[in-house]
């Protein structure tokens, strides 16, 4: 009874199961506006479960689940970035597309993966979440139903993520044969004990960076980066992007916290160079392109590598930082990508020099678009700006004053290229007639929320500041 | 070294106005371009409303300052209007804002000039709507820079600056408009970029982890260590001042902008840079400010030649305005660079006058350009005969500008001069050289735009409207006022350049 006892404390997590199987059961007789509606009321059902754990750390499976702040913390960033892309995603419709109405059961079930993973405290739990989430994203990839294009690049993705899968599970297996624990923390403190060969942990380090480099979006994944009315569907992508990414820094940033932070290996110094190349790689990958889709998808990359800086001092400010940072990164793209399939419905295409003149057929999304690329640049005084400064403050207070200094210049570089779109959308004269098409409430309500978010995100910094502090300490101790 | 040394003694209580009239200043013009995106931009109707919005907002602005103006003026403390509220306890800035003597007046004149910005905005047929949030999130940001004392805050609204002007330039400017404005904000961001590294050194080799400006001033930093932050606050304020070889970005962004940018251009965006100096390099960096003055001084030097020479040889009567205001900004340089009382009030004095006078300038340049269908010096001729009134207030803004005796740059320049001279007895000469150089590229101009034969085509000009007149005049009764009166200004100028100065610091 012992063992099952806790069971109780998955009651977030059992809302979405249940979410996901009323989904399934209605798609097949209802449309993909009312399972959309019933995905998002599990949300919604689901956070207020997470609502009564609250500053609580809960134990589940005999230590399989450690349902600490850390865990609650992120759980909470990815049920609202699940709720905005089902907000968004729903009108990410081609011409002609029928969608299945199953889709948000899916997302549900990925939402379920995704939080599983913040809170494992074990290998194999770990690896079980994350291929719950991972599996979910390849079958909405493959769900596309835009032609044979669309399941090329969604069977691509499946390809890459096996693979990653699979560097993971190396990654993991050695870990295991070197300390023999299958719990993180105990691992951790084997790691410190035994001492084993130091080449072999960093080759462990290794294989798990390179096994996290796809989910966090370190990779410039070459199968999204097609033409526009190919290729995975934005919602995926945005679903990959937000939930995706900030289980990723999690899982990763609960073994760099408790597993490899008392090793001797000097592995911040390995997360600093991948952190530095990432961002600057990213950066000028970005500059380069000629569609805002592609854009954001190379974007990512340094945006991975930001994060990833955070984590060169996990003993100190870094968690909070990352935690911060995972909040303005997630509200930013997936702003980003709102905006990209609203304007998409009324131009239907993804050349940045179509966006001429869109300041004049749609003031708002223009303006909205602008706030979320200058603060994906990192330009004050809007959310992407205090993700970064504290991410760097967290670099440097870890010692590693260049990759600030790297950060800094990356931060002007993408602040000219984001000002490049923003000429074309508020200077250039429009190059074609555009009838902007009507949009229904959902991808308003997802653009306009993520942008009050970008803009209004500094002023809340103090409280969301000391939720981020208090996650850190829960992961700690 | 006498004139203005003594510390004036107040007498009269200072009278109480809540600190919240500051965080207004500031944050009102935000406010009211949030407002303003939800106002319908249809009809002539909707748009005569949004102006009138926006000139009601910039008048409240105005209000606001001249009430805070009116309970500074018995100022005692360091900084008055203080406020400081928790915002980010866990990195050490706060939102921490407050002025002095140096600031206040500045804020003013900028509360001033965004009334004036408003009002000469009538050109602007398309669009007022983008164009007027952008100038009110300008506002904010310069209002920001003058309030703030907090080194995160004073950043931020730095660089809140750089995209609306980009904006402004690129979208409502003149036909090489897209060029000009790419080429400031790469400079400009630049600037910032060196502006942010300076911050965060500061920040982070302190012993003490605040942004707070008044906190870090108790701050001991090594020697070297101040000495290199200095030189990156210096270079970041030196770019937006500009400086020699910074300044082309400045140019050709006030030669391409539409008039009432050029004004908030030249008027208050290349003030935030002598402002900075004055605040950050002068007043809290004194020690290691002492140790690159030397170079500093060459600098201003050379860019107040330099931009006199550029004067004489400009054509363009946009860009003639851009060299002369950069060329003043180089006697603030120097005046900032003496770090003697005389001198830094006399930068600060000049600061404002110059800000009066070069919108005067920009507006006044823009009307003729306007009516005589070209920017070339050589191209006009003879207007004076058809505009009365325009040649009567270009008249006057140009003695303004060379510092005529009873209009306010005169006691500006003087100061710096007399300031300046005991320290630096090679440079200040030289100076003075720039200052008439200015003068004779100045009157020079003034006689091939008025006078001379009148040119065929210049038969059907108009003169000056009421609005444009009342502009003129508006700001031409100021300038008067602050050469006539300086008083009004200079005890709490005074006051608070002594604080500056005594407090040493390093």
């Amino acid at each position: 009874m012992r063992t099952f006892g806790n069971l109780l404390a998955f009651s977030p997590e059992l809302w979405l199961v249940a979410g996901a199987a009323l989904v399934f059961a209605l798609a097949r007789f209802t449309s993909g506006a009312t399972t959309t509606a019933a995905a998002l009321i599990t949300i919604i059902l689901a956070f207020l479960a997470l609502a009564t754990q609250f500053k609580q750390t809960l134990t589940i499976l005999d230590g399989a689940f450690l349902l600490d702040g850390f865990a609650i913390v992120v759980d909470v960033i990815i049920l609202g970035c699940a709720a905005l892309v089902l907000l968004a995603g729903a009108a990410d419709i081609l011409p002609g597309e029928t969608p299945s109405p199953a889709l948000p059961g899916f997302l549900l079930l990925a939402t379920l993966g995704a939080m599983l993973a913040a809170s494992a405290a074990e290998m194999i739990a770990l690896f079980l979440a994350l291929e719950l989430l991972a599996i979910n994203l390849y079958v909405m990839a493959g769900l596309a139903r835009r032609g044979p294009a669309a399941s090329i690049a969604g069977f691509g993705y499946l390809t890459v993520g096996a693979a990653s899968s699979g560097l993971l599970l190396y990654g993991l297996a050695l870990l295991f044969g070197l300390t023999g624990q299958t719990r993180l923390a105990a691992a951790g403190q084997a790691l410190n004990a035994v001492a084993p060969n130091q080449a072999a942990v960093m080759l462990t380090l290794s294989l798990l960076l390179g096994g996290f480099a796809l989910r966090m979006g370190l990779l410039p994944a070459r199968w999204w980066t097609r033409g526009f009315e190919v290729g995975v569907p934005i919602r995926v992508v945005m679903l990959i992007e937000s939930v995706g990414v900030v289980a990723a820094f999690a899982v990763f940033g609960r073994l760099a916290a408790t597993t490899f932070s008392s090793s001797r290996i000097a592995y911040p110094a390995v997360i600093a160079g991948v952190a530095a190349v990432a961002m600057t790689a990213g950066n000028l990958l970005a500059l380069t392109q000629t569609s805002v889709r592609r854009l954001l998808a190379y974007s990512t990359i340094s945006q991975a590598g930001f994060a990833l800086a955070a984590l060169t001092n996990p003993k100190g400010t870094g968690i909070s930082a990352l935690l911060i940072f995972l909040v303005a990164l997630t509200l930013t793209s997936l702003g980003a990508f709102a905006a990209v399939i609203a304007y998409a419905r009324s131009i239907h295409s993804d050349a940045i020099s179509d966006l001429a003149g869109m300041s004049r057929w749609s003031p708002g999304l223009a303006i909205a678009l602008a706030v979320a690329l200058l603060s994906l640049a990192g330009l004050p005084p809007l959310a992407g700006f205090f993700g970064k400064l504290l991410v760097l403050q967290a670099a440097v207070n870890g010692g590693y004053a260049w990759l600030a200094v790297v950060g800094v210049v990356n931060m002007l570089f993408a602040g000219l290229g984001a000002v490049r779109i923003i000429r074309t959308m508020f200077v250039d004269p429009p190059v074609f007639e555009v009838t902007p098409a009507r949009l229904d409430r959902g991808i308003r309500a997802s653009v306009g929320l993520a942008a009050a978010g970008i803009v209004f995100m500094g002023l809340l910094l103090g409280p969301l500041y000391a939720a981020a502090t208090y996650g850190r300490n829960a992961l700690l101790h | 070294m006498t004139l203005l040394e003594a510390v004036p003694t107040t007498t009269a209580a200072p009278a109480q106005f809540p600190t919240v009239l500051l965080s207004a200043m500031v944050w009102v013009p935000a406010i009211a371009a949030i407002a303003l995106l939800f106002f319908p931009a249809r009809t002539d109707l909707h748009r005569g409303r949004i102006r009138s919005f926006v000139l009601a907002t910039t008048g409240v602005v105005l209000g606001l300052g001249v009430v805070m103006w009116y309970g500074f003026r018995d100022q005692t403390g360091t900084y008055a209007y203080e406020e400081t509220r928790g915002w980010l306890p866990s990195i050490g800035s706060s939102y921490h804002l407050g002025v002095d003597g140096v600031s206040m007046p500045l804020l003013l004149l900028s509360a001033f000039l965004f009334v004036f910005a408003v009002l000469a905005s009538t050109r602007v047929r398309e669009q007022p709507k983008e164009y007027f949030v952008l100038l009110l999130i300008l506002e904010t940001g310069v209002n920001g820079v003058f309030a703030s004392l907090d080194y995160l805050l004073f950043f931020l609204f730095w660089q809140l600056q750089a995209v609306p002007m980009f904006l402004l330039i690129a979208r409502f400017g003149g036909p090489r408009r897209l060029k000009a404005a790419w080429k400031f904000l790469a400079v400009d961001l630049a600037g910032s970029a060196l502006l942010l590294l300076a911050i965060l050194i500061l920040y982070f080799k302190a012993p003490v982890r605040t942004f707070d400006i008044v906190t870090l001033h108790d701050v001991a930093l090594p020697a070297a260590l101040a000495t290199m932050i200095c030189w990156l606050f210096f270079i970041a304020f030196a770019v937006r001042l500009p400086v020699l070889p910074f300044h082309t970005g400045f140019i050709d962004a006030q030669a391409q902008a539409p008039a009432p940018i050029g004004l908030v251009l030249t008027g208050l965006t290349v003030k935030l840079g002598g402002y900075g100096i004055i605040r950050v390099n002068v007043g809290e960096f004194q020690d290691a400010w002492h140790k690159i003055v030397g170079a500093v001084v060459v600098i201003a030097v050379v860019t107040v030649l330099w931009a006199a020479i550029a004067a004489l040889a400009q054509d363009d009567l946009r860009r003639l305005i851009g060299y002369i205001v950069m060329s003043h900004m180089g006697l603030v340089l120097l005046g900032a660079a003496s770090a003697a009382p005389v001198a830094v009030n006399g930068a600060v004095l000049l600061m404002l006058a110059d800000g009066l006078t070069a919108a005067l300038l920009v507006l006044l340049a823009a009307a003729i350009i306007e009516r005589a269908n070209t920017s070339s010096i050589a191209a006009m001729g003879g207007i004076a005969g058809r505009m009365g009134r325009g040649a009567a207030l270009w008249v006057l803004a140009a003695l303004a500008a060379i510092g005529f005796p009873g209009l306010a740059g005169f006691i500006g320049q003087l100061l710096i001069v007399l300031g300046a001279y005991p320290s630096h007895r090679i440079a200040t000469p030289l100076a003075v050289l720039g200052i008439l150089l200015v003068s004779g590229a100045m009157i020079w101009a003034v006689q091939r735009i008025l006078f001379g034969p009148l040119p065929e085509r210049h038969g059907r000009i108009r003169d000056l409207g009421t609005l444009e007149l009342a502009n003129g005049v508006g700001l031409i009764s100021l300038i008067v006022l602050l050469g006539v009166l300086p008083a009004i200004l200079m005890d709490s100028i005074n006051f608070s350049v002594i604080t500056l100065l005594s407090r040493g610091g390093g």
